[in-house]
């Protein structure tokens, strides 16, 4: 990832994108509640989880993400073959591949701001949402602020800077000081943009009794429709657990 | 809007400490080859946090919106859930062995301890809710929690001594106008 490349991926085209992201996040927690189901019935419901992620345009993020955890979902799967048997190793692996993948529906097609309303609707503290949707903002930012502070220390040969990028095993007394030596930049400038954006908000009526949020949210029609299949989850994981 | 727990400097500053939590783990990768190792600066800056903003919660805080963060960006092999889950049960360690005993080398090494190795429990007890055998776990577990136990106090001490710096270059008088 290149320096301030740190970001969301998100899927534009995804219908995903219309539904309220209270819906998916419950959607989210269902598919994550049917991972105690048996093998069967939930190779039957990873079927019908893989078919939407599909019709939502999000199979490149779930493949990227299974990916990324292929050496830890071998290994247990050969573990459990070799010890339990091959239908518990299916059974775990699908359960591992459902809660890895769940909460893509929610993450890959809401923005932070959508999130942020959704939480104010779902009772989150509007501060906390705005301090949310200003981290995320922040987040590109702030990382190459912090790889500039790398480049500074390096430029001026801080002892054991070389430490960060030769590969050992253990912690090395330079370890701390090179760490010191970038997090308390890294603070003071955080901060100072903090008092920015806080008095900036002030400025612009944050504090004030009277603020209103100018965007709301309304379920639609798919909203309802996904809810009841999320009910059909929930219920089903319940009743064949 | 009545007066809140948190002021919103303070929500701002915890919410950037968050920023710095996810960007550190994706930007400053210490070259060790040891699993929790990432626990160096993640639990010293939640211990930071919890110094720079003195009250209980403010790690917490810190955890939940890193998790938020890190489940955004896709930061985390085990998906959202695991990441929103470990990033703010991390926080919410730190936070209630900062709330036990007053801020010194010790407390911070062991709310570094707690934190880190409360991101590796709860990683444990997700794989127990899947049904990994316990036997496997402990096989597969031991070892990183060691190395996890020893990151997080390294954290914690880390977390101390940025402190300290902070101190003797006047950054909580510079706070204590800014409240």
């Amino acid at each position: 990832m290149p320096p301030g490349g740190l970001g969301q991926s998100i899927a534009p085209d995804s219908f995903l994108r219309r539904v309220d992201p209270r819906t998916k996040i419950a959607l989210s927690l269902a598919a994550s509640a049917a991972v105690g189901i048996p093998l069967r019935p939930l190779a039957f419901f990873g079927a019908c989880f893989v078919g939407l992620l599909a019709g939502a345009g999000l199979a490149r993020q779930a493949a990227a993400q299974l990916w990324r955890a292929r050496l830890w979902f071998a290994v247990l799967f050969l573990l459990d073959w070799t010890f339990v048997g091959v239908d518990f190793a299916v059974l775990i692996t699908l359960r591992l591949a459902l809660l890895a993948a769940a909460f893509i529906l929610v993450f890959a097609t809401t923005t932070p701001d959508e999130l942020r309303v959704a939480g104010e609707r779902l009772g989150l503290p509007p501060r906390l949402a705005f301090a949310f949707a200003t981290a995320f903002r922040s987040l590109a930012l702030l990382e190459r602020e912090w790889q500039g502070i790398l480049e500074a220390q390096k430029a001026r040969d801080i002892v054991g800077m070389q430490s960060l990028e030769k590969p050992h095993w253990w912690l090395r007394r330079d370890d701390f000081t090179s760490a010191a030596a970038l997090v308390v930049p890294a603070i003071v400038l955080a901060a100072q943009r903090a008092w920015s954006i806080s008095e900036a908000a002030a400025a612009r009526g944050f504090e004030s009794p009277l603020r209103r949020s100018y965007r709301t949210l309304r379920l639609g029609a798919l909203d309802h429709v996904l809810l009841v299949a999320t009910v059909v989850v929930l219920g089903g994981s319940i009743l064949l657990r | 809007m009545g007066r809140s727990y948190f002021s919103t400097f303070e929500l701002l500053l915890l919410a950037l400490l968050a920023t710095l939590v996810v960007a550190g783990n994706v930007a400053l990768r210490l070259p060790l080859k040891v699993p929790g190792h990432s626990g160096l600066v993640w639990m010293a800056l939640l211990v930071v946090a919890r110094g720079v903003v003195p009250k209980l919660g403010a790690a917490a805080t810190v955890g939940l919106l890193s998790g938020l963060l890190a489940a955004f960006v896709g930061v985390g092999d085990k998906g959202g859930l695991d990441t929103l889950v470990s990033y703010t049960a991390a926080g919410a360690a730190v936070d209630l062995v900062a709330a036990c005993a007053p801020a010194n080398v010790l407390t911070s090494a062991l709310a570094g301890l707690a934190g880190n190795s409360a991101k590796l429990g709860v990683k444990v007890l997700l794989e127990l809710w899947i049904g990994i055998p316990t036997g496997f776990l402990v096989l597969g577990r031991t070892f990183p929690a060691l190395t996890h136990a020893v990151f997080g106090l390294a954290g914690g001490y880390l977390g101390y001594l940025v402190l300290e710096a902070l101190r003797r270059a006047g950054f909580f008088v510079y706070l204590a106008g800014r409240r």
